[in-house]
């Protein structure tokens, strides 16, 4: 039987085939717990969101018209419920992130950009853990443009279109992120070799 | 094309959304440019670094199972919607042409002055119009339940 498109099992489950659900949900559960995951790094949350995430989606998808492709809607929705998450997380404790960013743009002044070029990087398993963190602790409008492009391949346009905010704000967000992202590694290189770059 | 206009296109560049003269152009300037070069590299070097960072985590074998156990699977049923629809008017319409005949069968011209025959009419009325709020109340449920959302438990 030839695979259905997203978009024509949504029409079936919205003229009564509902069960086709299950279909949708087999084939976004795995990118979906990984984004959700590496939002929250909790696994219990993971599962949670992602059963709130699924749920709402299905109770909206009369909502859903053609504009955007199925998995930009659903990521949509799933990256509201992560913001969301965040918010209400930050609120209930201690962020981690308390770093003064006009701090780390003098560092990055300071810093000759030949040091951190793609080329002999070698990234440890301790590094990776760092690295994670550094993201995990980046102001949630960097991380979500940092999740979003570099762990899931979405293409500045297409984030725009997941968060409904303009290109060119996300394009600046990336930089930013970038930026904050390199200081931090640059800092770590000197102060502690944590990397080879 | 200037150096400003190269910076911001560089991620939509590398995520090779940039296509026809707009690429060429931006090829030719960092042939040429050093700076946007390095800020080309920097991206792909934490594109690089970032990708080793990503997790992937597997959704439980139940996972679909359970959501499908959790949404309202009659939610979406047109043909049940269409059958409530139908119910609807079909009380509506009887209670109409219970109004007609009985229009009909009485002399409303004779029995105006009568207060008797006023009561009667204002009875009937009553029994009429509580008639349509009782087949709006059920109707009313089953949309409710059709339309109603989320089921409590996750
Ligand atoms: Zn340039």
């Amino acid at each position: 039987m030839e695979k259905l498109k997203d978009e024509e099992i949504i029409a079936l489950i919205l003229k009564g085939k509902t069960q086709l659900y299950a279909e949708l949900v087999l084939r976004y559960q795995n990118k979906l717990f990984s984004t959700i995951y590496n939002y929250t790094h909790d696994f219990e949350e993971t599962r949670d969101l992602g059963q709130e995430i699924f749920i709402k989606v299905y109770n909206n998808l009369h909502k859903y018209n053609n504009k955007a492709s199925f998995s930009t809607w659903l990521y949509r929705i799933a990256v509201n419920s992560c913001i969301d998450w965040t918010r209400k997380k930050r609120l209930t404790t201690v962020s981690t992130f308390e770093t003064d960013e006009n701090e780390e743009i003098a560092i990055l002044e300071h810093i000759s950009d030949s040091t951190f070029s793609p080329e002999d990087i070698l990234l440890k398993e301790e590094h990776k853990t760092v690295l994670k963190e550094m993201i995990m602790d980046l102001p949630e409008i960097y991380k979500t443009a940092v999740i979003l492009y570099y762990y899931e391949d979405f293409s500045p346009r297409e984030i725009s279109d997941i968060l409904n905010i303009p290109k060119k704000t996300i394009d600046s967000r990336l930089y930013r992120a970038k930026d904050i992202l390199k200081s931090k590694i640059i800092n770590m290189e000197y102060g502690g070799g944590a990397f080879e770059l | 094309m200037n150096c400003n206009r190269v910076k911001d296109s560089l991620h939509s560049y590398l995520a090779g959304e940039i296509e026809g003269l707009e690429k060429l152009l931006i090829e030719e300037h960092l042939k040429k440019c050093n700076v946007c070069k390095e800020e080309l590299d920097q991206i792909k070097t934490m594109k690089i670094l970032l990708k080793g960072c990503r997790e992937n985590v597997l959704a439980s074998q139940s996972f679909a199972i359970k959501i499908m156990a959790n949404i309202d699977l009659e939610r979406y049923h047109i043909s049940q919607k269409k059958a409530v629809y139908n119910l609807k008017n079909i009380g509506v319409s009887l209670v109409c042409a219970g109004i007609m005949l009985f229009m009909l069968s009485s002399n409303l011209q004779v029995f105006m002055d009568s207060p008797k025959a006023m009561s009667f009419i204002d009875k009937s009325v009553i029994q009429i119009s509580g008639r349509i709020m009782e087949l709006d109340g059920i109707t009313g449920r089953i949309e409710n339940k059709l339309y109603g959302g989320l089921k409590d438990e996750l």
